[in-house]
């Protein structure tokens, strides 16, 4: 179980899937950071002269219009670009806020043993007795959908796989006589499980988290899907199709360009994932 | 003059594994009663079959693992009235494995200078003792940036050594600082070690297996036996004329390098009892070639003669 050792780097330009998903997550993100820049027009403008004008490869399209017009007259294009940066960053932060709970539970678990393990399984165990839905479901109806609820209520979900994974690593970790050195010289629990369990778990760790930031995404699109996550008339994949449903009929490329989105940016973090486990950690496997 | 390290009767116990739900886990007892000294400069070996709690006892000096009775003092002052810290300045271990005990993402000069930077010195002098101890247990500047797993197993244990002495402890605790290493490279480490010992004038508690090792090595020799010392003594004498009937099997165990001599017999049938179910009287007397009705009823209690320490009826 090496970390990431520097000679396996030229490796990941090598690794088919790793490129091709990099480069399209790349590609995504940097669309997001320029989003004003990138998008041809105001995703919040709405012109009722010009709705639903279809994309350019059907016989009305217009190139002012690339990806055409919703049915309020917005530049899909434009919402589409900015409604990466929603996708991104859900899929960062609640990668980011389910990882620092899973992970610090994990190594607790993990190092300790004994009691401390017990109870982060017993938490863990009633976590996935959980109906992720319907407590998204619930707390939407309670409190109201914005971004920051979504966030903090997927960041509260979905940090078991992180716990799970951490957990049987700094098990093995532990019983490592590094661990016992460092604590032979004095090194107090935390520092142990920051400075030097944590380091070589890294490789797992990124895996996990592409496949956690990939569920973001697609739970988030599903959230707005159904009217309870990022409110209108915010620019969500989810809620593009949403609200593209009443004209799956005389407009599906509505339903498509929003869809073949989401589709291609979880499948390009999941390639990634896919790649980092193969050049990081031959032997980790789930 | 008091002794840098006393123990005296020690207890160690695990909580033994849980019959069934209900049931009470009764305790392993992994020490039971072990009584040892180090002097100043001295070595002392420990010898033992695996299991025989050999480990145990180093992990105890340690101060990382509690004891269950008994008391280990260190210069006079017992090991529980000590801080974490405070213990880890004057007696420190070197491990067996030098590929588990080394963090496989962190650099020589990080693990060599983790000590001084858990008490705080700062960045500089760091760098400069880290480089004056490398020098000193035979690695160079060029290894100051590798990571463990570009070292060879020798180099990679003179890092852990380093590591133990950068403090500059007056007693190391070395739990079988060879055995996973080449034939070849063993020599060097133990020629390192004693050569680090007359010039920091350093104590080692030494365990080992390699009786050709305790035998060159050390000063004194305890032999281990589920869990209590059964006989203990200056090496050469010991080894001269073992009296425990134990020792006298060890010792004739032992491969001769000679290869005209036979294979040693296998000397004892059996197997070390099983901790959680101790046969009653003196331990080994299931084992022992010598046994007598009293050695199934009465534990032997260690009796010195001629300044040799021997737990047996015999």
């Amino acid at each position: 179980m090496t970390a990431i050792a520097e000679r396996r780097w030229p490796d990941a330009f090598r690794h088919a899937s790793l490129a091709a998903g990099g480069g399209v997550v790349l590609l995504v993100a940097l669309m997001a950071l320029l989003a004003p820049l990138v998008a041809p027009h105001d995703p919040f403008l709405q012109n009722l002269d010009h709705r639903l004008i279809p994309p350019v490869w059907e016989a009305e399209g217009r190139w002012a219009h690339p990806l055409g017009t919703d049915a309020l007259g917005r530049d899909y294009l434009s919402r589409l670009i900015h409604g990466a940066r929603i996708s991104l960053l859900i899929a960062l932060a609640v990668g980011l806020l389910s990882g620092l709970i899973g992970t610090g539970l994990g190594l607790a678990a993990g190092y300790y043993g004994g009691w401390v393990d017990t109870a982060v399984l017993f938490v863990l165990t009633n976590r996935l007795a959980m109906p992720g839905v319907l407590i998204t479901l619930a707390v939407v109806a309670i409190v109201g959908g914005s971004l920051t609820v979504v966030i903090l209520v997927l960041g509260f979900l979905n940090w078991d796989r992180f716990a799970v994974v951490v957990r049987s690593a700094a098990q093995r970790e532990a019983n490592r006589d590094y661990v016992l050195a460092a604590s032979a010289h004095g090194s107090s629990a935390l520092r142990i499980m920051l400075a030097e369990i944590l380091p070589n778990l890294v490789g797992p760790l990124l895996v996990v988290l592409t496949v956690e930031m990939a569920h973001a995404i697609l739970i988030e699109a599903a959230l707005s899907f159904l009217g309870l996550g990022v409110p209108p008339p915010n620019p969500s994949w989810g809620l593009m199709v949403n609200e593209a449903k009443d004209h799956i009929f005389f407009h599906p490329w509505m339903i498509f360009i929003p869809g073949i989105a989401i589709f291609t940016l979880v499948l390009a973090i999941n390639l990634v994932g896919d790649g980092l486990r193969d050049v990081l950690a031959p032997e980790w496997r789930p | 003059m008091t002794p840098l390290l006393e123990i005296e009767d020690l207890v160690c116990r695990y909580p033994g594994r849980r019959g069934g739900f209900f049931r009470h886990a009764r305790p392993i007892h992994a020490i039971n009663g072990v009584s040892l000294s180090v002097g100043e400069g001295e070595v002392v070996a420990l010898v033992g079959e695996s299991g025989c709690g050999k480990s145990t006892l180093a992990r105890a000096m340690l101060g990382l693992l509690k004891p269950a009775a008994g008391a280990i003092r260190l210069d006079g002052t017992p090991l529980a009235a000590m801080t974490r810290r405070e213990l880890a300045r004057r007696i420190l271990p070197v491990f067996q494995d030098p590929y588990s005990s080394l963090n496989p993402s962190k650099t020589v000069e990080s693990i060599v200078g983790l000590p001084l930077r858990l008490n705080r010195v700062p960045a500089e002098e760091r760098r400069r003792i880290v480089r004056a101890m490398l020098m000193r247990v035979g690695l160079s500047e060029r290894h100051l940036a590798r990571r463990p797993h570009q070292l060879s197993g020798g180099q990679r244990q003179r890092v852990a050594i380093a590591r133990a002495l950068i403090m500059e402890p007056k007693l190391v605790v070395c739990d079988e600082p060879t055995s996973s290493l080449d034939v070849s490279v063993q020599a060097q480490i133990l020629n390192l070690l004693m050569q680090l010992r007359r010039e920091l004038r350093l104590s080692y508690v030494l365990i080992s297996h390699n009786l050709a090792v305790v035998e060159r090595l050390a000063d004194r020799v305890a032999i281990m036996y589920f869990g209590r010392i059964v006989e203990e003594g200056p090496a050469a004498a010991v080894f001269a004329r073992p009296r425990h009937p134990y020792t006298q099997a060890l010792r004739s165990a032992a491969l001769s390098p000679d290869p005209d001599q036979p294979l040693p017999s296998a000397g004892l049938g059996g197997e070390v009892p099983d901790p959680a179910a101790p046969p009653s009287g003196c331990a080994f007397h299931p084992r022992c070639p010598h046994a007598m009705d009293r050695c199934r009823v009465e534990t032997p209690d260690l009796r010195e003669v001629n300044g040799i320490a021997v737990a047996c009826h015999l």
